[in-house]
C-alpha cells in the first residue's frame, strides 16, 4: 500500500494490522489539526503536547475504538484532542477554585477574545465566515462550549441564559453551520 | 436524565463536551441503542472538527520523535511532509529506549474484522445484508417476497450477462464504483431496489489458483461476505437486505474466509 495516496480508512485500518508506516501518515494528515486545537485550548504547549501524544498513541493501541460511522478519521481525532483538552481545563479550573477558594464567576462576557482568533487563521476563513453568519446567541455558546472548554451549564451563567435557552442555540447552531458546510462543499477535511 | 427528548436537546452540547459526567454516560449509553441520535451526532461532530480545524497549527518537531518512543516497536520513519503549509519536517525520531517490543505475531492478533467494522461508511446506516443469492431461512414474509423477486430475476433465460447489463442501464438501479487507494484497480456493480445485486466488471488481475476473491459489504455491523468470485471474477449475482454501506473486495484463500483477513483491494466509496 502506499500510504501517502491511502484513502483514511485504509490508513485506519493498516494502523489495525500495526503497520507504523501508517500511523505515521495518520500524524502527517492530522497531526498539526490536533496540536492546534489542543494548543488553542490549553494554551500551553507542553500540555498540548501530552495530549497530542495521548490521542495518536491511543489510536494506535485502539484503532478499533475509531467507528467512520460517527464521523470522518479528523473528526474523531480531534474529538479525542478536545475531549482530553476539556478534562484538563476542568481539572484545572477545579484546581484553582480550591485553592483560590474563590466564588467568583471567572467567565465573563467578554473575557473571551476567541472571534477575533478565529479571523486570524486564513486557513479557515469559510468555517468562520459561516460562525459570524450566526445569530449571536447561537454564536456565543458554540465558541464558549468548544473553544472555551465550558459545560452548556457555565455558558449559561456567562451569557446569563437559561440553561435550556443554551441546550436549544448549541443545537440549533451546529445545526444550521452543518448545512452551510454541506452546501459550501466544506465539511471538515478528513 | 429523563426522557429521549431531554436526551435529544443535549446532543449539540455532547459533541462539544459541553456536558456534565452524567449526561455524558446517559447520552453514550443512549446512543448505542439510538441511531438517529448516532446520525446526529456525528454531523454535529463534523461541524465541531471543522471548527477545530481552525486552530491547526505546526507540531514541535520533536512531538513526533516523544510518540514514536512511546510505541513500542522501535522508532518509525518521522512524517518527511507536513499536513500544513508552513510545518517544518519532522527530524528523525531517536532510538527508543525502554520501549515496550511486542512481537509480530502478538501484533498480527489484531482482529481485521472488528477494524474493518469501525471503518465502514460514514454516511451510512447500519444495515443487515444477507449472504449468498437464496437464504433459506427466511422468517419475514417481506423479505421472502423479494427473495422470490430475485429469484425470479436469475430463473430467467438469458444470462447472467445480459440480465446485469439490463440493471445496468436501468436508471432506478444503483451503480456502485469500486476503486483501489492508487486508481489502478477498479470495480463495478450494480444493485436493483429489491437488493439484487451484479459485480459486472473488474479490473483486477487473476489469483493463483489457491486463491479467491471475496466481496464485502462492511457497517458498523461488521464485514459481511456477500460471496466468494473466484480467481478472476467474472459477472457474479449477489443479494443484499437493506441499504448499501460499503462494498469491498479482498483476496482470500481458496474457498473464502468467514470474516475478511487482508486488506480489501477495492473499496467503494459511498
Amino acid at each position: 500500500m502506499d500510504h501517502r495516496t491511502a484513502s483514511d480508512v485504509n490508513l485506519v485500518i493498516a494502523v489495525g494490522r500495526y503497520d507504523q508506516a501508517a500511523l505515521t501518515e495518520v500524524y502527517r494528515r492530522h497531526g498539526g489539526a490536533i496540536f492546534g486545537l489542543a494548543l488553542r485550548l490549553l494554551r500551553d504547549r507542553s500540555l498540548a503536547e501530552d495530549v497530542v501524544q495521548t490521542v495518536i498513541i491511543g489510536f494506535w493501541d485502539h484503532p478499533d475504538r475509531f467507528d467512520a460511522e460517527r464521523g470522518a478519521l479528523r473528526s474523531y481525532l480531534l474529538a479525542q484532542t478536545h475531549g482530553r483538552s476539556v478534562d484538563l481545563i476542568r481539572a484545572e479550573s477545579a484546581r484553582h477554585r480550591r485553592e483560590e477558594r474563590a466564588g467568583r464567576n471567572d467567565l465573563r462576557r467578554g473575557d473571551y477574545d476567541l472571534e477575533r482568533e478565529v479571523v486570524d487563521l486564513a486557513a479557515a476563513e469559510h468555517v468562520k465566515d459561516i460562525l459570524g453568519t450566526l445569530p449571536d446567541g447561537e454564536r456565543q455558546a458554540i465558541e464558549l462550549a468548544y473553544f472555551g472548554g465550558h459545560t452548556y451549564k457555565e455558558v449559561a451563567v456567562a451569557l446569563d441564559q437559561p440553561e435550556g435557552t443554551v441546550k436549544s442555540r448549541i443545537r440549533s447552531g451546529l445545526r444550521r453551520m452543518q448545512t452551510e458546510l454541506t452546501q459550501a462543499g466544506t465539511e471538515a477535511p478528513s | 436524565m429523563n426522557g429521549h427528548d431531554e436526551l435529544i436537546s443535549l446532543l449539540g452540547a455532547y459533541a462539544l463536551d459541553a456536558v456534565d459526567d452524567g449526561e455524558r454516560q446517559a447520552i453514550a449509553e443512549h446512543l448505542d441503542l439510538c441511531a438517529d441520535c448516532r446520525a446526529e451526532v456525528a454531523r454535529h461532530l463534523e461541524v465541531a472538527a471543522a471548527l477545530g480545524t481552525t486552530a491547526a497549527s505546526a507540531a514541535p518537531d520533536e512531538l513526533w520523535a516523544n510518540i514514536a518512543l512511546h510505541l513500542g516497536d522501535g522508532p518509525l520513519e518521522a512524517p518527511d511532509s507536513p499536513p500544513l503549509p508552513g510545518l517544518a519536517p519532522l527530524r528523525p525520531p531517536a532510538a527508543p529506549t525502554g520501549a515496550t517490543v511486542v512481537s509480530l505475531d502478538e501484533r498480527r492478533r489484531r482482529p481485521l474484522g472488528a477494524i474493518l467494522a469501525s471503518v465502514a461508511a460514514a454516511a451510512a446506516v447500519v444495515v443487515f445484508l444477507t449472504v449468498g443469492l437464496v437464504q433459506a431461512n427466511r422468517q419475514n414474509a417481506e423479505l421472502a417476497a423479494q427473495n422470490a423477486d430475485f429469484a425470479a430475476q436469475i430463473a430467467q433465460p438469458s444470462s447472467i450477462e445480459d440480465v446485469a447489463q439490463e440493471a445496468l442501464a436501468n436508471p432506478a438501479n444503483r451503480v456502485i464504483e469500486l476503486a483501489s487507494d492508487t486508481g489502478d484497480e477498479s470495480a463495478r456493480a450494480v444493485v436493483t431496489p429489491s437488493g439484487g445485486g451484479y459485480l459486472v466488471s473488474s479490473t483486477l488481475d487473476p489469483l493463483p489458483a489457491e486463491r479467491t476473491y471475496q466481496l464485502w459489504s462492511i457497517s458498523g455491523a461488521g464485514a459481511i461476505s456477500l460471496g466468494v468470485l473466484g480467481r478472476d471474477p467474472g459477472t457474479t449475482a449477489f443479494h443484499v437486505q437493506g441499504p448499501i454501506t460499503t462494498l469491498a473486495i479482498t483476496a482470500e484463500r481458496e474457498g473464502g474466509v468467514p470474516s475478511p483477513e487482508n486488506i480489501p483491494l477495492v473499496t467503494s466509496t459511498a
